[in-house]
């Protein structure tokens, strides 16, 4: 008797669970139910993570029902975690990052289209907002438009004669390039090289930018051709070359890493570098503020944004994309609702007041209403914004947001494989330019196909 | 045919559970955590390398994997990078530690605590921040320490990490400098357990200070040496932070060990099987390694 009477207790406890259970997602799926959007993201500028508590502060305001869960991962871990979570199917709501081909192919990245309304499609200037789509559907909502260059130092580059503002306002090629590095290579009282030129041997932004100002939008153009396997490339590489051969890059640059630039950059030993960014004007400003102010030693410098040149007979480009927060769902989907109220977390964090982020990294807007906010309260100087909005006149768009996604993933193996290992080859002395142009050539056919 | 009543079975599992119920219940928890924190993760790994994964919807492609792994160039000379750098860095670091054990252990106490504890501090410190210590010692300019040094003597300063064939040795001269304080700890814990006796009659007899290294010190330190070996052996095989903060594998993939070709296809390719069979290729090498160590090693060694 006494075990039916525990065996009915216990149906009638899952019978009551199972309602409640049912009863929880219909509760889940009204408007004004309780929800949680998480969001990863990153110290974009110097003060973001205090600006995003603010926005997720002012929405919920406005939306009491949704808690934000905010989490500022470090630039160099981020993406690690972000990719274990992605792939174990526990994605955050919110991320911050480019829109990727890979995000898309785990079926994962949520197809934002059924929520963008005209009044937000409307809101971006024109070509944003295609930034962050894949084949054509839109995954993410641009916060800034980035944009890559090199970067220069106003008095060493006076000292030298060069007239860096017709540069920033006509552009320069190869051949000028190397006719003012020549000027520019000296040795310095301490015994150490000022190069004109310095990038980091460990990424691939310094080929893939000079590349692009050599009639190859990238690997592979728009519709999945392989571009570099011809003489464009092999051009490319030997412009490289003679820039190592002829000290304008230092014969280091294998081992050189991203931090060690700006340490050379800051210690007057690099009178360009590759990559710049137009936030670099507001962080130097930073550092001889601090200068000023006795917490930092070193020279005070004026940053001069310049564009990459191009070759002599090829177009000038600037590599340019736009990054911002993509949304996803994960693999126990938690309904419509919730996807719902993660793209009204997206639009209020890309929306007027985030265009600060744009004024901080001293990049183009994205949205009217952000521009419109922001009116006259730049921060960077006058020169580095118009020498930014000239370049972004040769916007080169990224082309994986047009191609395939398995086309995109391959291409990026294909750098990751191939290009890199072979771009340390070069610097290093260990591959001339034709042996690393047949290898692109040979694996590329291999990887990419014609 | 005799058959066991069910009540009897019932007593006797009864009876079971009353003696032995709370050592079950004990090992209970490790089980538990053992299943699902080890063996469940293994045998998903297992799967997942007969897999071609994806999140949402993974196919299964038999030995595919394990095809690819074998025609890849890639994985062989990230086998060949990290046997070369177990070959080179686990008899050398055996034979360093083993040194340094020795001098100390003819120290006074005070003296021995203080170099164990400094010997001991590479292994308290992360491997992280090891590894940024030593990206500023091999600075490819002349600001770096090692070039600095190389410049008293009149030498060109060496682009360490940025040459293929510098790059792995670096690597290696890293590890030889700096993971000796865990072996130094046991080796000094065994030297301590060799009876002063034998030593005595060593003396009695006029044996030789070489003589009494050969015959006593070597020969009962040896089970220490084999755990250094084997252990050593599987920490080398798995190297990997050290690489991904200095080197990144390149350049032109001098560097890339096993371990972090693994890291590449799972977390920058997103392959997981293919990087799944991988693992597995590589714990296979590290079982069969240790196997040969035990068989051929161990032979006269008592524990």
């Amino acid at each position: 008797m006494k075990k039916r009477l525990c065996l009915g207790l216990v149906l009638v406890m899952m019978l009551i669970s199972a309602c409640s259970n049912s009863g929880g997602k219909e509760a889940a799926n009204r408007p004004d139910a309780k929800d949680t959007i998480t969001v990863w993201t990153y110290p974009v500028h110097g003060t973001y993570e205090d600006e995003l508590k603010g926005l997720v502060a002012d929405f919920q305001k406005e939306h009491p029902n949704i808690t934000v869960k905010t989490e500022v991962l470090s630039w160099a871990e981020g993406p690690k975690k972000f990719d274990v979570a992605l792939n174990a199917g526990s994605p955050p709501d919110l991320y911050f990052h480019s829109v990727d081909g890979t995000y898309v192919n785990t079926g994962l990245a949520l197809d934002l289209d059924p929520f963008m309304t005209n009044e937000i499609k409307n809101d971006y200037l024109p070509g944003t907002l295609a930034l962050a789509q894949i084949g054509g559907k839109q995954y993410g909502l641009p916060l800034y438009q980035f944009q890559w260059g090199w970067g220069g130092n106003k008095r060493i580059l006076e000292e030298a004669g060069i007239d860096w503002a017709a540069i920033q306002q006509n552009g320069w090629t190869w051949s000028e390039f190397e006719t003012a590095a020549a000027k520019l290579t000296k040795k310095l009282p301490d015994g150490s090289t000022q190069y004109p030129l310095v990038t980091d041997g460990t990424s691939l932004d310094f080929i893939e930018m000079l590349s692009r100002n050599n009639n190859m939008p990238d690997v592979l153009d728009e519709s999945g051709a392989f571009q570099w396997n011809d003489d464009r490339i092999l051009g490319t590489l030997s412009f490289i070359k003679g820039l190592l051969d002829k000290g304008y890059l230092p014969k280091e640059t294998s081992a050189i890493a991203p931090a060690k630039r700006s340490d050379m950059f800051y210690a007057g030993q690099a009178a360009i570098i590759s990559k710049a960014i137009p936030y670099y004007d507001v962080m130097i400003q930073n550092r001889n503020k601090d200068i000023d102010a006795g917490t930092v030693k070193g020279e005070k410098i004026d940053f001069v944004l310049l564009p990459v040149p191009h070759k002599d007979d090829a177009p000038a480009k600037t590599t340019m994309g736009a990054e911002g927060y993509i949304a996803f769902k994960q693999k126990n989907d938690k309904g419509e609702q919730h996807a719902k109220n993660t793209f009204l977390v997206l639009d209020y964090l890309s929306g007027a007041k985030a265009g600060n982020s744009s004024n901080e990294l001293v990049l183009p807007f994205v949205r009217k209403s952000q521009a419109e906010q922001y009116a006259g309260k730049a921060l960077g100087t006058e020169e580095t914004i118009k020498a930014s909005e000239i370049m972004a006149k040769n916007m080169a768009m990224p082309v994986t947001l047009k191609l395939d996604t398995a086309i995109a993933a391959k291409m990026k193996q294909f750098k990751e494989q191939v290009v890199t290992p072979n771009m340390q080859a070069l610097y290093s002395g260990e591959k001339t330019p034709e042996a690393v142009a047949e290898d692109f050539k040979s694996k590329g056919s291999q990887m990419l196909g014609k | 045919m005799t058959t066991i009543a069910p009540n009897r079975v019932r007593s006797s599992a009864g009876r079971l559970w009353r003696e032995y119920g709370w050592a079950y219940l004990f090992i209970l928890a490790p089980v538990l955590l053992f299943l699902v924190f080890t063996l469940y993760p293994v045998v998903s790994a297992l799967i997942m390398s007969f897999q071609q994964y994806n999140i949402m919807n993974s196919t299964w492609i038999g030995f595919d994997n394990y095809e690819r792994l074998f025609q890849d160039a890639t994985f062989w000379k990230s086998m060949r990078n990290t046997v070369i750098f177990t070959v080179c860095t686990v008899p050398v670091n055996i034979i360093i530690t083993f040194v340094l054990s020795y001098l100390i252990y003819q120290m006074k106490t005070k003296w021995q605590t203080f170099f164990k504890a400094t010997l001991y501090l590479p292994a308290v410190a992360s491997g992280v921040t090891i590894s940024i210590v030593w990206l500023a010692i091999f600075d490819p300019t002349n600001v770096g320490l090692l070039n600095r040094f190389l410049e008293w003597f009149g030498l060109d300063p060496v682009i360490w990490l940025g040459q293929s064939k510098t790059a792995l040795f670096s690597l290696i001269l890293m590890n030889w400098l700096g993971s000796h304080g865990a072996g130094i700890i046991l080796y000094l814990a065994s030297m301590g357990g060799v009876p002063k006796s034998l030593y005595e009659a060593a003396d009695i007899d006029h044996a030789s200070g070489w003589t009494k290294f050969t015959r006593i010190t070597w020969p009962l330190l040896k089970p220490t040496t084999l755990y250094l070996l084997v252990t050593g052996v599987i920490t080398s095989f798995q190297v990997f932070i050290s690489v991904y903060m200095m080197t990144q594998g390149g350049p032109n993939f001098a560097t890339t060990t096993i371990a972090y070709l693994i890291y590449q296809t799972a977390f920058q390719f997103y392959e997981f099987g293919l990087a799944s069979a991988q693992s597995f290729v590589l714990a296979f090498l590290i079982i069969l390694v240790s196997v040969i160590q035990f068989k051929y090693f161990s032979s006269d060694v008592e524990y």
